[in-house]
């Protein structure tokens, strides 16, 4: 029999298996297959979207070059264990032989768009290779014919969810073994190998990265500049912990480019409010007149990491804010009055990507 | 079920639990439920943040959001993807948004969130946020001069962005009205839960920083009639 992803969610009751119920296979066999449907189901949503606002009835994402150059740049983690997939969406149009590219690095695919014609949506797909460093870089540009200028109003990738059949056996990335259909129905025993392989799999599941922030400047874009603006830049962020955890780690990771003669910083802060200080920060620093170069570090709130920035959250359902506010070089002050400046960033900043787990 | 989808913590049940010659404890299994339906009803619900970009002040080339503002009664149409959860009927919303209030403000700010498919097929008309009904929060419409420098030309005015949200209040019946609901509420998927949908954010005299939509856990639903 397959390794079947249900149909439904199988939701398996705690009260039907606790202490004094009998042990039976109604019960018991839940937690196998419903192993299987949140593998299948979770991290498959967006781990990249971006928009480019239709403004005072145009849009700003403007691109009237007629070759592929600059474009936006992320780091995208596995948020689907063994999926080696993204799907594509653009919302953008232009005139004859516009395109938008896809470029995955350690997936080394390319996947391009031509998106003649009026703003609509446009799919493709994109093999990434997130196996070695736990990411692959993605980069989109586009370009148009050298004078009308296309526009792009949207962009998002998606991890796609697994289907039926789950693959047999361990799997490489990270020891998941997916569960038989018939495994645990009637008549078959409650094994000491099925529940080891259980909870290996809740490891596998608890440690799919969950993706908080993707944001990147557009470079070599008409009156857009290739670094992130001079503003706060804010999101909010759920809390996930497991009960054994006091801690909650965010993998932060920035594309930065160093001031010419002076040492800059990039701060990533994590709090109640976008004001700075945040709770927690993480401070990236970028030597004087350094290249464009990622910098990887991490973000940890301790003792009840959790607040309740989004009030309209269920009670116990935890979140937090996450800020890059680069104060920018030439620009007025009017809403920084009052601001510890020394808190904020300095550096110009091309890429922000935060996850956890 | 008799217990909860989604309870709020979990543990996976130690090794020396599930080993051969152990017996078989209520406790042990009961944390392995309480963990699927944890990563199935917590995590697995989708969180979905997007940011948005802006095009600089036109006179100033900059990025203040208080110049950007005050260029005119500014207006977004903000289109966002969405794969969500086959595990919720309902879309809330948080967004990080920047206006001005009354006082002597030229504007009626307004934002409207609404869900297609993307083919373009209406599944909810959508709510509004409005300064007329005090669910868009603004500041003071005062400026004053940061650069002495030019004090006679350059005036820039003080906003912030502030958070507003969508609430928990689910009015599905308001799903397919003629036109967006004046209050704010969930978001309302309904039959299209677990496909990929359109979040459509239209804005007057407001500049967006964020939209993060998230799926709102049922079973903790206000639902009024």
């Amino acid at each position: 029999m397959a390794n079947t992803i249900p149909g439904t969610y199988p939701a398996p009751d705690p009260l039907g298996v606790s202490a004094g119920q009998p042990l039976d296979s109604a019960s018991v066999a839940p937690l196998f297959s419903s192993a299987n449907w949140v593998r299948a189901h979770l991290g498959a949503r967006e781990v990249v979207s971006q928009a480019f606002p239709f403004t005072d009835g145009a849009s700003i994402y403007q691109d009237s070059k007629a070759a592929f150059a600059g474009g936006l740049v992320w780091r995208v983690p596995e948020v689907t264990r063994s999926r080696t997939t993204l799907d594509c969406r653009v919302y953008a149009g232009g005139p004859a032989g516009s395109e938008v590219r896809f470029r995955s690095a350690t997936g080394a695919d390319t996947a391009t768009i031509n998106v003649t014609g009026a703003a609509k949506w446009h799919s493709a797909t994109l093999d990434y290779d997130p196996s070695g460093d736990g990411y692959d870089t993605i980069t989109m540009d586009s370009h148009s014919d050298g004078v009308t200028p296309m526009t792009i109003e949207s962009v998002a990738l998606l991890a796609q969810r697994l289907s039926s059949p789950l693959a047999v056996g361990k799997d490489a990335a990270d020891s998941f073994v997916a569960f038989d259909d018939g495994e645990y129905a009637v008549g078959e025993g409650l094994s000491s190998d099925g529940m080891a392989r259980l909870r290996t799999d809740l490891g596998a599941v608890r440690d799919t990265p969950q993706v908080y922030v993707m944001h990147s400047a557009a470079a070599s874009v008409d009156g857009l500049e290739g670094v992130l603006q001079s503003r706060p830049h804010v999101w909010a962020a759920p809390v996930w912990v497991a009960s054994t955890q006091n801690h909650w780690d965010l993998d932060v990771h920035v594309r930065a480019t160093g001031l010419v003669g002076v040492a800059s910083q990039v701060v990533v802060s994590a709090g109640t409010r976008y004001i700075p200080p945040g709770r927690v920060e993480a401070v990236i620093s970028v030597p004087s007149g350094a290249a464009e170069a990622w910098y990887s570090t991490t973000l940890r709130l301790v003792n009840n990491p959790g607040n309740r920035v989004v009030n309209g959250m269920p009670a116990g359902y935890e979140t937090v804010v996450l800020t890059v506010w680069p104060v920018g070089t030439g620009w007025y002050a009017s809403n920084k009055i009052g601001l510890d400046t020394t808190r904020m960033t300095t550096a110009a900043v091309n890429s922000v990507c935060i996850w956890g787990r | 079920m008799s217990a909860g989808l989604a309870p709020l913590g979990f543990v996976i049940p130690g090794s020396q639990g599930i080993q051969s010659a152990k017996p078989v404890r209520g406790a042990t299994l009961m944390g392995i439920a309480d963990a699927l339906n944890h990563f199935a009803g917590v995590r697995g619900i989708g969180w979905h943040p997007c940011g948005c970009y802006s095009a600089p002040d036109a006179t100033g080339g900059d990025y203040d959001i208080g110049d950007i503002l005050d260029t005119g009664a500014r207006s977004e149409v903000i289109r966002i993807y969405l794969r969500t959860s086959p595990l919720t009927a309902h879309l809330a919303l948080s967004l990080v948004v920047a206006s001005y209030n009354g006082d002597g403000g030229p504007y009626a700010p307004e934002i409207t969130a609404a869900l297609d498919t993307p083919l373009g097929v209406s599944i909810d008309i959508g709510c509004k946020w409005t300064r007329a009904h005090g669910t868009l929060p603004g500041q003071p419409w005062t400026r004053f001069d940061a650069d002495s420098a030019d004090a006679t030309t350059d005036w820039h005015r003080y906003v912030r962005p502030s958070f507003i949200e969508s609430g928990s209040m689910a009015r599905d019946d308001e799903a397919n009205d003629a036109s967006a609901a004046e209050a704010p509420r969930l978001l309302y998927l309904g039959a299209y839960s677990g496909t990929d949908v359109i979040l459509t954010v239209t804005t007057q005299a407001v500049y967006t920083v964020s939209v993060t939509a998230f799926e709102y856990p049922e079973g903790v639903i206000d639902h009024a009639s």
